[in-house]
């Protein structure tokens, strides 16, 4: 066993103690600040921008988006929930307000069908691989067959005419 | 040599297995590849053909809608303003050039109000505090009415705002000389003109 050089005197702990409670104090006040943009954020990143081509409202600086960014604000300021606001901007814009299609009926193809794609191409590469592994005796490397006779023959003539 | 023949050995007995399986199991996977592309196919025209349905068009009768107005109220073009010269606007708040038409489209709808002429507004792409503070700043008093999930704009092909269709007594859209060619346009791109629309109101205003 080694002993440790310095031993915790009350001072020390009195000392940590209290660089702890600074440390919580400063944390909880940047806490305390920080939910209202990130809470913002997590919602406009769901949104899209209904007027620009994959955007979604946090990147978008157009007018129309401005707006909708300061509504959210609003209507989480008067304790809307996250989930509301989803809905109503919804109702307002389509479906295609959303970043992430809901998985619901026709929408659910675009989650199923990449899956599908995926298995599809996993299996397609599995028979593939298969297949070369299975074929591959038949190949005999060339470096161990024989060459023909023929060939020989005509390598040594060159070689000497050379 | 040796190796050659070696291999035909190995390679005779996969070949008699291949040959023994059953005649569906040779075709299940080609079968489901083939189905799943079909169904895909299936679905890609179903899309192209609900997107291929024909935008408003000169003379032809102009799509149907309906919409709540700002004011809770329904109504629908084909329902309410049967026989009337209908004039459709789509504006926005943050949209510039919509201001600069706000006063005439009000003005021009108070003086045609008794003679057989509806103004309809349709909100598109926008936030309702901002809608209403527009509505409400340019004392727009003729019905108005958020798009909502941007269907009316969908169906009238709306590209920007504002746009305006001018609809006559039969349902029709009315189609507008465009500048440059001999063909009509079936609306006014961009703020009209005091002019523009007076002129073609009183025309059908007067017609059967």
């Amino acid at each position: 066993m080694i002993k440790p050089r310095v031993r915790l005197q009350p001072r020390y702990l009195l000392m940590l103690g209290l660089l702890a409670l600074a440390w919580l104090t400063l944390a909880q006040t940047a806490l305390a600040q920080a939910p209202d943009a990130t809470h913002i954020q997590r919602i406009t990143d769901r949104l899209n921008c209904p007027l620009c081509q994959g955007r979604t409202l946090t990147e978008c600086e157009i007018p129309v988006c401005v707006q909708m960014k300061s509504l959210i604000q609003q209507k989480l300021a008067a304790g809307v929930s996250d989930d509301e606001i989803m809905q109503y901007f919804v109702i307002q814009y389509g479906q295609q307000v959303l970043n992430e299609p809901t998985a619901i009926g026709f929408n659910l193809l675009v989650w199923v069908f990449p899956l599908i794609g995926m298995i599809a191409g996993a299996i397609i590469v599995a028979v593939v691989l298969r297949n070369v592994a299975r074929r591959k005796p038949a190949e005999a490397p060339a470096a161990t067959r024989p060459l023909p006779e023929e060939y020989l023959r005509r390598v040594e003539q060159e070689l000497k005419d050379f | 040599m040796d190796s050659i023949t070696t291999n035909e050995e190995f390679s005779a007995p996969h070949e008699a297995v291949v040959e023994a399986r059953p005649i569906w199991r040779r075709w299940l996977w080609p079968g489901v590849g083939l189905g799943i592309v079909l169904v895909f196919l299936g679905l890609l025209t179903l899309g192209l053909r609900t997107a291929g349905v024909p935008g408003p068009q000169a003379g032809q009768p102009a799509p149907d809608f309906s919409l709540t107005l700002f004011d809770g109220k329904p109504l629908s073009l084909r329902q309410d303003l049967a026989g009337k010269v209908v004039v459709v606007n789509f504006w926005a708040s943050w949209c510039t050039p919509c201001r600069d038409e706000a006063k005439l489209l009000e003005q021009t709808w108070q003086d045609y109000r008794n003679k057989g002429v509806v103004f309809v507004g349709i909100n598109y792409v926008d936030t309702e505090p901002e809608a209403r503070a527009y509505i409400q700043e340019y004392h727009n008093t003729y019905p108005n009415g958020p798009d909502l999930g941007s269907k009316i704009s969908h169906q009238y092909r709306v590209q920007g705002v504002p746009e305006t269709f001018v609809i006559d007594k039969q349902g029709n859209i009315v189609g507008l000389p465009a500048a440059g060619t001999s063909s009509q346009t079936p609306k006014f791109t961009g703020p009209v003109t005091a002019n523009q629309l007076a002129a073609l109101l009183d025309q059908l205003t007067q017609a059967p």
